[in-house]
């Protein structure tokens, strides 16, 4: 079933197949709703899983434990909103994971130092949540549709954000004013493909395309991958 | 230089976003073990289904039971209180009087001799009056 086919009306039928010991309902489910779990857990830990992804399995994991082990306690009445109620279960389990298991008191770089001071406590809604997410799904599948060398300019975000425009170009071996202007033309590729309907994103996307991932000190090789 | 430019716009905050969640493989499937998930409904079905039916049923009968043993003692705490005001006799520390009742010419037990005020051998009203009148001289 597609996405935009869902309905939330279909979650029930595949909840009682899943209580009823069914596999395939399982990963219906989890297709569904997986990547809302993670996120969720990223948003309120986002430190904790850049520094150990395992950990964001391991939580994410717990949580469809917790899903499933409650729905078999309270069969009825089921959750006016499953999304809701899996982002609060996947919250809980994240607090409680956080207040179980710390994170190692290694120091965290600068990337990581901003990350965390985000904004963390946005976003409450499960709606804004959910749309989020979508949008940086989308995110990612246009960054997909980006040629091989402004997929090599998205190598620097890090420095580019940070407006370090000198070691971005030395990086990548272009002039800074090169840098700037083709940064400023994949924004604005990007915002023009952000504003296209999702399906016809994933049409452009090349079957072969992998994501881009910037390089930072924890992630050396990045710099020339294109 | 272009400064409206050099500010972080909401599309690079979602690239950082996008590159932070790229590292911490959110967009990766959680490994979960279904056979675990799946199998533990039916090691749990019984138990669940049992304590489903049998939890109520047992609360419920603890509960009841409990108020009807406050009931219980509530009444019975209640009966000596009412016999009180009897007019058959006082119960204190002289005993129950009218216990050794037995009225006008017949033999009083051994034990309750001492209600025999008039010492005629019984225990009747004549004693009762004799009693209360030596109660009344107490108290007064």
């Amino acid at each position: 079933m597609s996405r935009s086919q869902r309905s939330p009306s279909d979650d029930g039928p595949l909840i009682d197949a899943l209580l009823d010991g069914d596999e395939a309902a399982l990963r219906d489910l989890m297709d569904r709703y997986d990547g809302l779990i993670r996120y969720t857990v990223f948003r309120a830990a986002k430190a904790r899983c850049i520094q150990d992804p395992q950990w964001l399995d391991a939580v994410a994991s717990s949580t469809w434990e917790g899903f499933v082990g409650s729905m078999r306690r309270s069969r009825l009445p089921r959750p006016r909103s499953l999304i809701a109620y899996l982002i609060q279960i996947a919250r809980n389990r994240t607090v409680s994971a956080l207040r179980s298991d710390p994170p190692p008191l290694e120091p965290l770089d600068g990337y990581l130092e901003e990350l965390t001071t985000e904004r963390s406590a946005d976003l409450q809604e499960p709606a804004e949540i959910v749309e989020r997410l979508q949008y940086l799904q989308n995110l990612q599948n246009c960054l997909k549709t980006l040629n091989p060398a402004d997929s090599a300019i998205t190598s620097q975000l890090i420095a580019i954000t940070e407006r370090r425009w000198r070691d971005a170009a030395e990086a990548l071996r272009l002039p800074e004013s090169t840098v700037r202007s083709r940064w400023k033309l994949i924004l604005q590729q990007l915002r023009d493909c952000m504003h296209q309907k999702p399906d016809e994103v994933s049409r452009r996307t090349p079957r072969n395309a992998t994501i881009t991932r910037a390089a930072t000190p924890s992630n050396p090789e990045a710099e020339g991958h294109e | 230089m272009n400064r409206e430019f050099d500010k972080l716009g909401f599309l690079e905050e979602g690239l950082l976003e996008l590159d932070a969640a790229s590292r911490a493989g959110l967009f990766r499937t959680t490994p979960v073990q279904p056979p675990q998930l799946t199998a533990a409904k039916k090691r749990l079905s019984h138990r669940q289904s049992f304590l489903r039916f049998w939890g109520p049923v047992s609360a419920a009968a603890v509960i009841t039971i409990g108020v009807w043993t406050i009931m219980f003692q509530n009444w019975r705490g209640e009966r000596p209180k009412q016999s009180q005001t009897s007019a058959i006799g006082p119960i204190n520390g002289e005993g129950v009087f009218s216990a050794c009742l037995t009225g006008p010419g017949q033999v009083a037990v051994a034990s309750c001799t001492r209600h025999d005020y008039d010492s005629d051998g019984d225990v009747d009203l004549a004693d009762y009056m004799a009693y209360q009148q030596s109660k009344g001289a107490v108290t007064q």
